[in-house]
């Protein structure tokens, strides 16, 4: 009788030990979950800035039925209404069909090239996490925008040089995803599906390409952070902005590199967890005080802001 | 010390080596990891906590060692027996683990994902497919299982 009872007290331990070992395993995610790792996906640069449409507002109605796939008509103004009240628009920019019908009384769109875009792909990132995880962003404990910038003139408090189109500090923006087109005096809301701070012109789904897609947004809510509001390299926003000069010891009219770390975690890891394949952020001024407009300006501006990484820890 | 003394004296350090490990464990996570563990009852967090990626790779597999010391020991202790069954006790509850670490390839989740969805809801398999496979962390179960098989079978004189 006490062997029984004995025999029965150790089947209970085994059980039990077993029992317990397994659920902390489960829970604990595999025993040993993975310390924090970091990918990194390179920046590049969109040529697709902010855009605007000529609507052919005063044309007279087609002479033949435009194609279906003409571009809806937009109203520059409700480009401009998105854009900070120092943004007002010029005469001046750069601009370049990137959709005309043969029938030029169709709308056409025209593409101003106006401010320098980071578009990071996180369409790789979902691969490094297993099949089915859900709530992908949750995993996401840091994500830092990094990228070098090169001052044009000392001009300014931190020389941050784009866009000397829009003045001298910089902002920098997360691009708008779900905005709105007009066509005509109808709303014509984004796809939900379509990719980070693109307006598509096209019924969703896309295609994705230069005809297609018109403008991107990026407007106050989004801003990740305000350069203008810097004065020199240091730690700005409780560590949310990092600005380290990297290049040699500034000298006006040296050469100087600023390397630049914004916690962009919170648009990132939204965008994880809606899936996106990508995410863009603008660089921009805040003012237009001293325009001087020319594309050789403007492809130096692409070139004074170097991509390099966006970073993601994650779990 | 006669025969049993001796076994119950044995068992008593090998519980307490299990104990240590567990809750050394415990504090990796509670300490260096994200709260987002459910079975956390505490937890500290170190965000400037920034380590050498050698002594990060160590942290980082820990707990797959300290877990599989520990819960082999105390399967050992709990089945008892002879040396024999204690040591395939070891090795029984080191493949559970090593198996826990490839069920987190991704093909496993997907697979799960496709046939039996149900299960694959469950926050507690969502949580553990969260985890990612390693092979540090299989490498670091293993060493685990090899201590632990030792400990349980020393024989003292």
């Amino acid at each position: 009788m006490k062997s029984i009872g004995r025999s029965t007290l150790r089947i209970s331990f085994v059980l039990g030990v077993v029992a317990v070992g397994i659920y902390s395993l489960l829970a604990s995610g595999g025993g040993g979950t993975n310390p924090p790792r970091t990918w990194f996906t390179g920046l590049h640069h969109s040529t697709v800035w902010g855009a605007f449409a000529v609507p052919n507002t005063t044309a007279p109605a087609p002479v033949n039925n435009c194609q279906s796939n003409t571009p809806p008509r937009i109203e520059p103004q409700d480009w401009w209404n998105a854009q900070l009240p120092t943004i007002t628009d010029h005469t001046d920019a750069v601009g370049t069909t990137i959709w005309s019908s043969t029938d030029l009384t169709c709308p056409r769109a025209l593409q101003t090239l106006y401010r320098s875009v980071l578009v990071a792909d996180l369409s790789n990132f979902y691969t490094q996490l297993p099949a089915g995880t859900t709530q992908v962003g949750n995993h996401i404990s840091k994500a830092t925008l990094e990228f070098n910038v090169i001052p044009m003139t000392p001009t300014n408090p931190l020389n941050f040089p784009c866009d000397p189109a829009m003045g001298s500090a910089g902002m920098v923006n997360v691009l708008q995803r779900n905005a709105v087109v007009t066509q005509g005096s109808t709303n014509v809301p984004v796809g939900t599906g379509l990719q980070a701070g693109l307006i598509q012109a096209s019924p969703s789904p896309g295609p994705f390409d230069g005809p297609h897609v018109i403008a991107s947004f990026p407007v106050v809510g989004d801003m990740a952070a305000n350069l203008g509001l810097v004065t020199g390299p240091g730690t700005f926003a409780n560590g949310s902005l990092v600005i380290v000069q990297t290049g040699a010891p500034f000298v006006p009219t040296g050469a100087n590199i600023y390397d630049v770390k914004i916690d962009v975690l919170k648009w990132v890891r939204g965008a994880a967890n809606l899936n996106m394949p990508s995410i863009g952020f603008s660089v921009a001024g805040i003012n237009e005080a001293t325009i001087t407009v020319s594309s050789v300006v403007q492809f130096a501006c692409r070139t004074w802001v170097e991509p390099i990484q966006l970073n993601v820890e994650f779990q | 010390m006669s025969r049993f003394a001796t076994r119950e004296v044995r068992e008593r350090s090998s519980v307490s080596i299990a104990v240590m490990a567990l809750v050394t464990g415990y504090a990796v996570y509670a300490l260096a990891r994200p709260a987002t563990r459910s079975f956390l009852l505490w937890h500290v967090s170190a965000p400037s906590l920034v380590l050498p990626s050698q002594l990060s790779w160590l942290l980082g597999s820990a707990p797959s060692f300290l877990h599989t010391l520990a819960f082999a020991i105390l399967l050992a202790v709990a089945i008892g027996g002879d040396r024999h069954r204690r040591f395939v006790a070891c090795l029984a509850w080191g493949a559970i683990e090593i198996a826990a670490e490839f069920a987190q390839l991704p093909a496993v989740g997907g697979w799960l994902e496709a046939h039996a969805p149900t299960i694959a809801q469950l926050s507690i398999v969502r949580n553990f497919l969260a985890g990612t496979f390693a092979v540090a962390d299989a490498m670091a179960a293993l060493i685990g299982t090899t201590l632990a098989a030792t400990c349980v079978s020393i024989r003292r004189r």
